[in-house]
């Protein structure tokens, strides 16, 4: 299957976190890749919010159906 | 040899007179009757006696035979009282009381008739029935029908009965009763007498080529035994046996059981009976049809509540592995952001105090270098104030140079009248070598 683009992401993002944490990032390229970092975590956090309130939504018309 | 000479008029009578003394009384005679059902209606009845081989079947003797009018009605009582159980008829086996008599005008011995033990016709064809269900029996005839399955539902019937009979009518108006859709296939048979074996074995096969049939049915009013007697036949049970539907018989008898019922599938009593079965055995399935649609109703009905339960379970389960599973994308969002929140100033902060470090060590290295210069130029500067020639000459020591400007260390390196020069502590003197 393919990747989708959240896990892309978030691989991406432990990457970053992985070399910066074990410091083996560069200086020169550390603020680019915190630039990145915080744009993929942007993306996520707002992909995780959308699905929460779509499952949310989804599974209220669910228990309507029921009801009816 | 006497010589007298009779006219054929006084030998009958002498003859007759002969045998009315041999036969002062009647005698029981017994044999099988042939030549009755033709002369059966005239007022006397005039029939003949046989006697067969028993294994040929060849005649080995007859003799006719007669019933007054006067004894007609005498015996048909006498087997009416015997539960109707046969009648006179051709082929079959009968014990009579007869007087021998010599009738005169014709000049023939004939028998008259005076009385019937009905039990002794009864034993013969209750020996030959038995005989022959024995053989059929052994020959396995007797059950090869009732291995065939009857169907659940068997609608479509091949009637075999006399068209408009009792039989036919109450047969047809039991099953038209019930109002279930009955389809008859008749075939319309003698049900009793001579032909009708033939016709009733000509029925099977003709039903057996109807394809659409489920079951056959045999079906007649009641008789006397003689009536039914065709109905003990092998070639009848022969044909049922090779039958390829079932055969249903309903022969109208309260007493004996036919072998055509024997060989049958099931047999009832009557034609209505053998309906009855019909009727219910189709009824019985719609009963079980009902039963088994409610049982099927209810079973689908618990299976889509058990669904339903399940789908609900799914649902609130759906919710909560989803939740779980984005609240811990979002811890993992969180602890994400914490790093990037607070690792790049930690790095920064880091590589800022490994610079400041550095300076820092830069400059005391900067610093002891120094100093260890200097404290090596003040050396330095020691040994060569030692070394130093001023320092020397100011001890008396002076430095003598040749011609040439070289300095003399040895003898050898100035010649005669070489002019010498001296440098002393505070000058220089010349001198010339003598």
């Amino acid at each position: 299957m393919a990747e989708s683009k959240y896990s892309k992401s978030i691989k991406k993002l432990e990457e970053i976190i992985e070399r910066i944490e074990n410091e083996e990032i560069d200086v020169d390229e550390l603020s680019d890749k915190v630039k990145e970092a915080v744009t993929l975590i942007k993306d996520c956090k707002s992909k995780i919010e959308k699905a929460e309130f779509e499952v949310k939504k989804v599974v209220e018309d669910f228990d309507i159906e029921e009801k009816e | 040899m006497s010589q007298d000479v009779l006219k054929v008029s006084e030998l009958n009578q002498f003859i007759k007179d002969v045998i009315n003394s041999g036969f002062p009384q009647a005698i029981w005679v017994c044999g099988e009757i042939q030549g009755y059902d033709r002369n059966k209606d005239r007022t006397h009845v005039f029939f003949e006696l046989v006697e067969k081989d028993p294994n040929s079947k060849d005649i080995v003797a007859r003799i006719g035979l007669v019933i007054f009018a006067n004894r007609k009605f005498q015996i048909e009582s006498v087997l009416r009282r015997s539960e109707n159980a046969f009648a006179l008829k051709d082929d079959i086996e009968v014990k009579f009381a007869c007087k021998v008599d010599f009738y005169a005008p014709h000049g023939a011995v004939r028998l008259i008739v005076e009385d019937i033990d009905p039990t002794y016709t009864l034993g013969k064809i209750a020996q030959e029935k038995q005989r022959l269900i024995t053989l059929l029996k052994e020959k396995g005839v007797l059950d090869k029908n009732k291995e065939l399955k009857l169907p659940t539902v068997a609608l479509n019937i091949g009637l075999i009965t006399a068209y408009d009979s009792a039989a036919y009518n109450d047969f047809i108006s039991e099953l038209q009763k019930s109002g279930i859709g009955f389809k008859i296939y008749l075939r319309d048979s003698l049900m009793q007498g001579k032909k009708a074996e033939a016709d009733i074995v000509k029925a099977i096969d003709k039903l057996n080529r109807v394809s659409a049939l489920d079951v056959i049915v045999i079906t007649r009013g009641g008789g006397s035994i003689s009536d039914l007697s065709c109905f003990d036949s092998q070639l009848i049970a022969e044909r049922i046996a090779a039958s390829n539907f079932p055969v249903l018989s309903g022969i109208g008898h309260e007493i004996n059981t036919t072998i055509t019922d024997l060989a049958a599938h099931t047999y009832a009593k009557t034609p209505t009976a053998i309906a009855q079965f019909l009727v219910g055995s189709v009824q019985n399935f719609l009963n079980t049809l009902n039963e088994q649609g409610s049982k099927i109703v209810e079973l689908a009905e618990n299976m889509i509540d058990r669904e339903r339960q399940r789908l609900k379970d799914a649902a609130v389960n759906l919710q909560n592995t989803t939740r779980h599973f984005l609240k811990e994308h979002n811890e993992q969002i969180i602890r994400i952001e914490e790093v990037i929140r607070h690792k790049p100033e930690n790095i920064l902060a880091k590589e800022r105090s490994l610079l400041t470090n550095s300076q820092e060590i830069l400059k005391k290295v900067i610093k002891t270098r120094l100093q260890n210069d200097q404290c090596k130029l003040e050396s330095y500067r020691k040994i060569i104030d030692i070394v130093h020639p001023a320092n020397t000459m100011k001890r008396g020591f002076s430095i003598t140079r040749n011609s040439q400007g070289k300095v003399v260390k040895v003898v050898k390196d100035v010649r005669a009248k070489e002019q010498l020069t001296t440098e002393l502590m505070d000058g220089v003197v010349r001198s010339e070598v003598k």
